[in-house]
């Protein structure tokens, strides 16, 4: 059959020639789908045609589900229901038909399936797993065309779950004698490789055979792989520099056959793939820029013709000069090309010079200059894309000099601009720029005015709260301080006082609040204007309830005093009969606080007092009373989520309701009353604390200064502790320009040299602007203007760090540590699943470890052994097989114990009973002859320094026995699986796959293996990470081997897994653990029973909970504890235990709520055993 | 990476589309009214490019039709320009001087073509030739395959 496709393919073109109108298709408009188009054309209203397709999808449905209708028929109702749904009809009924038409038609017909297919369904579509065995048939096929068609299918459309179900088909035809196959087959592999890394794994290595194929095309393919892995680290390509500069080298000197040529530039497509390569190999790495200097230069030379590609090309070689080691040489060249693209009268030139300029400034400032006056004309481009670019350079290069021009600028464009998306990106730039070049408060506070007035409700909410945190932190300067304040109210007492229905809900709560806390410094002021005002705001229709809340906190905070409590009085009367319960409390609290000006003045002292503000959101002040209702029999308190599963396993509660309610009851309270935005979130759990200053208004706005002491007096001293400081600055490294000498001339120079005599009034505008615009450019000796070199410091500083490192620790500080610390730790996962755990390992794949009975009576065994052992040498590299012997019985047992595993933890006995002595050869009691494991396996050597589990037999039969090991790795849990042949043939081709659906499996060495010998062992690692904790998780595998060609037997095993074998124990002070325990808020509790038999109950239990699940006791306090663990090395739970009477109440809290959960069930456990 | 291609006349009406990534229906519905209504507005004379989101948006209008292709930040947009003019001149050599009609009541051949020459949102095969050979092969073959089959079978 290919011979026949083969022999069609190439008589082709001659066929072709004769029929000189190759669109012989051309006729089909007088069918059916013609007349559906023409009859669409012709209708005049959108009813018509809403009423002309359902008629036409009525026949298609009628004619398609008849029995009669052909597979050439289908294929024209096809393409007509493809075109109704491209007007945007649902034609759902031809789904299944579609898959159908792809499995059973004919090529032609076939190909109209796929394509129906791919149009109609998306990956999640039920309907697709249908078209698996299509795909595999079509794999399979002999006809090239198929075998397209399905690779293109499966590239399109597979997810990820549907992958290992075609990867060794689609794997097999990277040696596919046909380049199309192969280049589409690698193509596929790419697609693989973007959505689930993992499972492509095992072919890097024909990826490398893919990158030296003999096409030219496959090759190019291969690039894009090769692209994402030295993304992914580039360390691990070095080598291969050498070989891309060649290719680059021969494709840039007409090496490639001409059909590569574009518009006789050779192949740019491929040019560009390697210029991107290199500049990724090249980036912070001398040695290896300088394998590609010269070839750089050669392509910046070579593309000198006038068009789109060239320039592409271009394009591509100056970033990749700018992004590798600098030579300054090059450098010069790339920025002359630079001034060709932005000097091009082409407009799309010009963008991209734009573009190329914002990227180089950031290493050469000074290239800016150079082209001031096109910036300048860039600048007030009609075209709204050209100015959105030309403000990105503008960014780049602000410095304090210049920003209020440039910003003038931004905010101008903003005012223009319709585009949400680019609003919400500029308004952040503008802000970003106030806050660290302000000259002075006034520009700064209408600075952001203007921004909180654009930027509206859109916005990062975090623009509001820096802006507020900044006002309310100060500088160090507290004159200056005051003024800043005393500006921004008389500002917003100007923007009141006009029109405020349209300004958006945000500002209107950044006005509030800082009217609310600062109004009272001006003394001159009457403060029942300011009242008046907002009370003006709160009868506008169009103001939200949540900044009603805010408004109304306001108020509350200015509400004392003569005369105002008439008002306050007034206002809590109109408001208490609101619908807003929000609003209602906080207004029955206004009343209050009103009348009694000293608990006024204790709940809200002003000026608010900021160093010493304390949020306790751990409610530690609740927990005898917590403790008290439990002992009394009150249900414990369960988080929604939990509640949530409880309530979806059985439909109706058959409990009486518990007694948990009183708590978030009673913590609705007074002091509340400044927290219009936490209500919603926390009512169930905020609670009045004792510190008279809990503000929970800045607790929106700033989590800062909370000192919270959990349990009793000074579990955390306050004291800083060192290391909690975030550096933010990072020092750019500093790539020296050539052009840095004389850049002071430049800068002085350059506005009167550069310009034509143009029409001189004009011109001199444009001047003054580029004076004012690229002003302090040239002074600058670093490349780095992106604000983070210390030569321009910040105006605003904030004031909070100072103050962290002097007093008490933050929350802000904690959870910046915090989060830092799990962006940290799952970095390193990600790293370790990629990068460590898989390319670390040994290079042995296969590690033959295998052992023999020994007998000191029968000597023949030991020579047999003797022989037996250079046999086996599978695992040359290592080197180092173990012959050892067990000894103890115990263990011995254990592994015979059956396919269940039995979790055995590795404590220090466990241990030493499963790990004998390394190349101890003592001799066996006899009696272990009798044992049935007549081979006894023994982990890697390198894993038995790790904490792991007795092996356990898994499965065998009578070629292969399978067992199992757990280790305890730091970041991820390994399975090693050991494989032995007990007879004396040797097995082939042993594959291991392992599949487990709640965790992330990969397979790290040894899961395929050519040869077995007999009674000889290997060994297959997997690694296991658990993102979502589970209680429980079932692995199932299989592994297939052949006792002789053809023969293939299929071993399965399956295993459990708990959350236990993923926790790791979590080392850290008590500091660290009580700043770790405030920042987060998912609580777990649950009394659990104590080891009584003991002396200290307390540690007994603990102890015995660290021993079996691999906790960290941080601390034991009294009566009470804390302990810390982590899901490997992701999200940490904490756990605070306290005697109580006969049990242990447990408190658990972890970023992940389902971690507390599990790991409580697990301590539950192994307490009800012990 | 070419998240996305489009064809859509002056009038807003959509010839073809082709997602290189999977996507909700309501994404697409979202992004087609979005490139549509975004690429019409243009001025002439104005660049080909445009942003929408994060994602570059390159257009050029041919005739009546609009090309539209949505990429990634990496990507080249004068590449891109490229790659539609590639597929300009693909439609053109098929069809033979191509127009929107063409397009309209062959659209499934515009998708094979499209299908030889970009896959998985990377350019496939960048030589004219082959991707003209593989098509009119596929082509050929239902041809030759359907004359076999209408023959009388004795």
């Amino acid at each position: 059959m290919s011979d026949v496709v083969e022999k069609t393919l190439t008589a082709l073109p001659a066929l072709l020639a004769l029929d000189s109108q190759p669109g012989a298709a051309k006729l089909s408009s007088t069918s059916k789908l013609g007349h559906l188009i023409r009859s669409i054309t012709e209708l005049s209203s959108k009813h018509e045609e809403e009423k002309l397709i359902s008629k036409e999808l009525a026949a298609i449905k009628d004619q398609i589900s008849s029995p009669n209708t052909t597979m050439r028929q289908m294929r024209e109702l096809m393409v007509r229901a493809m075109y109704c749904e491209m007007l945007g009809y649902e034609a759902d009924f031809v789904y299944i038909h579609a898959i159908k038409l792809a499995q059973q038609g004919t090529v032609l017909e076939k190909r109209v399936g796929y394509l129906a297919v791919s149009l109609f369904l998306n990956e999640s579509h039920e309907l697709l797993l249908l078209l698996v065995n299509t795909v595999l048939k079509d794999l399979q096929s002999t006809n090239l065309i198929e075998v397209c068609m399905a690779l293109t299918v499966v590239s399109q459309m597979f997810p990820k779950d549907m992958i290992p179900a075609i990867l060794p088909l689609v794997e097999e035809k990277l040696s596919h004698p046909k380049e199309i196959i192969r280049r589409k087959a690698v193509l596929a592999l790419y697609k693989f490789y973007l959505i689930a890394p993992n499972q492509v794994q095992h072919i890097h290595g024909k990826f490398r055979k893919a990158l030296c194929d003999k096409d030219p095309g496959v090759m190019t393919s291969s690039l894009l792989i090769y692209q994402q892995l030295i993304k992914e680290s580039p360390a691990s390509y070095k080598d291969l520099t050498g070989s891309f500069v060649t290719i680059l080298r021969q494709v840039v000197g007409g090496k490639l056959p001409l059909d590569f040529n574009f518009h006789s530039v050779p192949a740019p497509w491929l040019q560009i793939q390697l210029l991107r390569i290199l500049s990724l190999l090249g980036r912070e790495d001398q040695s290896t820029s300088e394998l590609m200097y010269e070839v750089l230069d050669e392509s910046l030379r070579r593309a000198e013709m006038n068009h789109n590609i060239t320039y592409a090309i271009l394009y591509e070689c100056v970033k990749a000069i700018y992004t590798i080691h600098p030579k300054a040489d090059l450098l010069e060249k790339a920025a002359r090309c630079i001034g060709n693209f932005v000097l091009s009268p082409k407009i799309n030139l010009k963008y991209l010079g734009l573009k190329a300029l914002t990227y180089v400034v950031q290493h050469d400032a000074n290239l800016a200059l150079q082209h001031q006056m096109t910036i300048i004309e860039c600048l007030d481009h009609s075209d709204l894309i050209i100015k959105r670019e030309t403000l990105e350079l503008l960014f780049r290069i602000t410095n304090a000099q210049n920003v209020t021009v440039i910003v003038d600028k931004m905010l101008g464009f903003l005012k223009l601009c319709n585009d949400d998306y680019t609003i919400i990106d500029l308004v952040g730039k503008v802000a970003d720029l106030a806050e660290k070049y302000a000259p002075d408060n006034e520009w700064f506070i209408q600075t952001m005015n203007v921004v909180f007035s654009l930027g509206g409700d859109l916005m990062q909410p975090d623009i509001p709260n820096n802006f507020l945190r900044l006002l309310a932190e100060g500088s160090d300067n507290e004159e200056d301080d005051k003024h800043l304040k005393l500006y921004a109210v008389d500002s917003y007492l100007t923007v009141l006082k006009g029109d405020c229905s349209r300004l958006p809900q945000r500002f209107l709560q950044v006005v509030s609040w800082v009217l609310g806390e600062y109004s009272c410094l001006k003394e001159d002021e009457d403060q029942r204007e300011v009242i008046s005002l907002l009370n003006k705001l709160l009868e506008q229709r169009g103001v939200s309830s949540e900044t009603r809340s805010w408004v109304l906190s306001a108020l509350t905070k200015l509400c004392v005093g003569p005369g105002c409590a008439d008002l306050a009085l007034e206002l809590a009367d109109s408001l208490s009969s609101s619908l807003d319960t929000v609003l209602r409390q906080q207004a029955h609290e206004l009343r209050l606080l009103s009348q009694d000006s000293q608990l006024h003045a204790r709940v809200l002292p002003r000026p608010a007092p900021l160093d010493n503000l304390e949020v306790d959101s751990s409610l530690s002040f609740l927990d005898g009373f917590v403790s008290d209702a439990l002992a009394a029999g009150a249900a414990p308190y369960k988080p929604p989520h939990q509640r949530h599963e409880e309530n979806q396993q059985r439909a109706l509660s058959l409990e009486p309701y518990g007694l948990s309610l009183p708590v978030s009851l009673s913590s609705c309270t007074l002091t509340d009353r400044q927290s219009p935005t936490l209500f919603s979130v926390s009512s169930g759990l905020s609670g009045n604390s004792t510190e008279p200053t809990h503000r929970t208004g800045a607790n929106t706005l700033m989590l800062e200064g909370v000192k919270r002491v959990w349990g009793k007096e000074g579990y955390l001293p306050q004291k800083e502790p060192s290391g909690t400081q975030v550096s933010v600055e990072e020092p750019s490294d500093v790539v020296q320009s050539p052009h840095q000498q004389g850049t002071a001339e430049t800068l002085t120079t350059q506005p009167e040299t550069e310009p034509e005599p143009e029409p001189a009034q004009l011109d001199q505008e444009k001047q003054q602007l580029a004076s004012s615009l690229f002003v302090g450019l040239g002074s600058q000796n670093s490349m780095s203007l992106l604000g983070k070199t210390e030569a321009a410091a910040p105006r605003f500083r904030r004031k909070g760090r100072h103050h962290e490192s002097a007093s008490s620790s933050s929350s802000s500080g904690a959870s910046e540590m915090s989060s830092n610390s799990s962006h940290s730790s799952h970095h390193t996962a990600d790293s370790f699943l990629y990068g460590g755990l898989l390319e670390e390992e040994p290079a042995t794949p296969i590690q033959s470890l295998y052992h023999t009975l020994k007998s000191t009576t029968a000597n023949g065994s030991l020579d047999s052994r003797q022989h037996s052992r250079p046999a086996s040498g599978m695992g040359e590299n290592e080197g180092r097989d173990i012959v050892s012997v067990k000894e103890d019985k115990q263990s011995n047992s254990s592994q015979i114990l059956g396919s269940d595993m039995v979790i055995v933890r590795p404590s220090k006995m466990a241990e030493e009973a499963v790990v004998p002595p390394q190349n101890s050869s003592r001799p066996l009691p006899s009696t272990s002859s009798h044992s049935s494991d007549y081979m006894i396996l023994q982990l890697p050597s390198e894993l038995q320094g790790l904490p792991h589990s007795d092996i356990v037999k898994m499965t065998s039969d009578s070629h292969l026995s399978v067992s199992c090991c757990r280790v305890f790795r730091e970041d991820a849990l390994l399975l090693v699986f050991l494989l032995s042949n007990p007879t004396e043939t040797a097995l082939r081709d042993i594959a291991v796959e392992l599949s487990c659906k709640e965790l992330e499996t990969a397979s790290l060495k040894g899961n395929v293996i050519e040869c077995l010998d007999g009674r000889n062992s290997s060994v297959c690692r997997y690694t296991l990470l658990m993102q979502r904790p589970h209680t429980q998780v079932v692995f199932t595998g299989f592994v297939t081997y052949q006792t002789q060609p053809g023969h293939t037997h299929t071993l399965p095993f399956s295993g459990n897994l708990s959350t236990a074998d993923f926790i790791r124990p979590l080392v850290l002070s008590t500091e660290e653990y009580g700043k770790l325990w405030l920042s987060f808020s998912n609580d777990v509790k649950k009394n659990l029973p104590l080891l009584t038999n003991t002396g200290d109950s307390l540690l007994a239990t603990l102890n015995a909970l660290k021993d079996s699940l691999q906790l960290h006791i941080v601390d034991i306090i009294g009566s009470e504890g804390i302990v810390a663990c982590r899901l490997l090395s992701g999200a940490p739970c904490l756990m605070h235990c306290r005697v109580n009477d006969a049990s242990l109440a447990v408190w658990m809290r972890s970023p992940l709520s389902s971690l507390s959960d599990c790991v409580l069930y697990h301590c539950q456990r192994v307490l009800e055993e012990l | 990476m070419m998240r996305f291609l489009l064809l859509f006349s002056r009038q807003g009406k959509l010839r073809l589309q082709k997602w290189f990534l999977p996507m909700t229906e309501r994404e697409k519905k979202k992004i087609i009214r979005d490139m549509t209504t975004m690429v019409l507005a243009r001025k002439p004379r104005t660049c080909n490019f445009l942003h929408w989101r994060d994602l570059k948006i390159v257009y050029k209008r041919y005739a009546s039709l609009y090309f539209c292709c949505g990429l990634e930040d990496q990507d080249n947009e004068l590449l891109a320009l490229e790659v539609l003019h590639r597929y300009v001149e693909l439609l053109d050599k098929y069809f033979g001087s191509v127009c929107e009609l063409d397009i309209i009541f062959n659209f499934e051949k515009a998708y094979f073509i499209l299908d030889e020459f970009l896959m998985g949102g990377e350019i496939q095969e960048t030589s004219k030739q082959s991707i003209a050979k593989s098509i009119e092969a596929s082509d050929m073959l239902q041809e030759t395959m359907e004359e076999y089959m209408s023959k009388p079978a004795f």
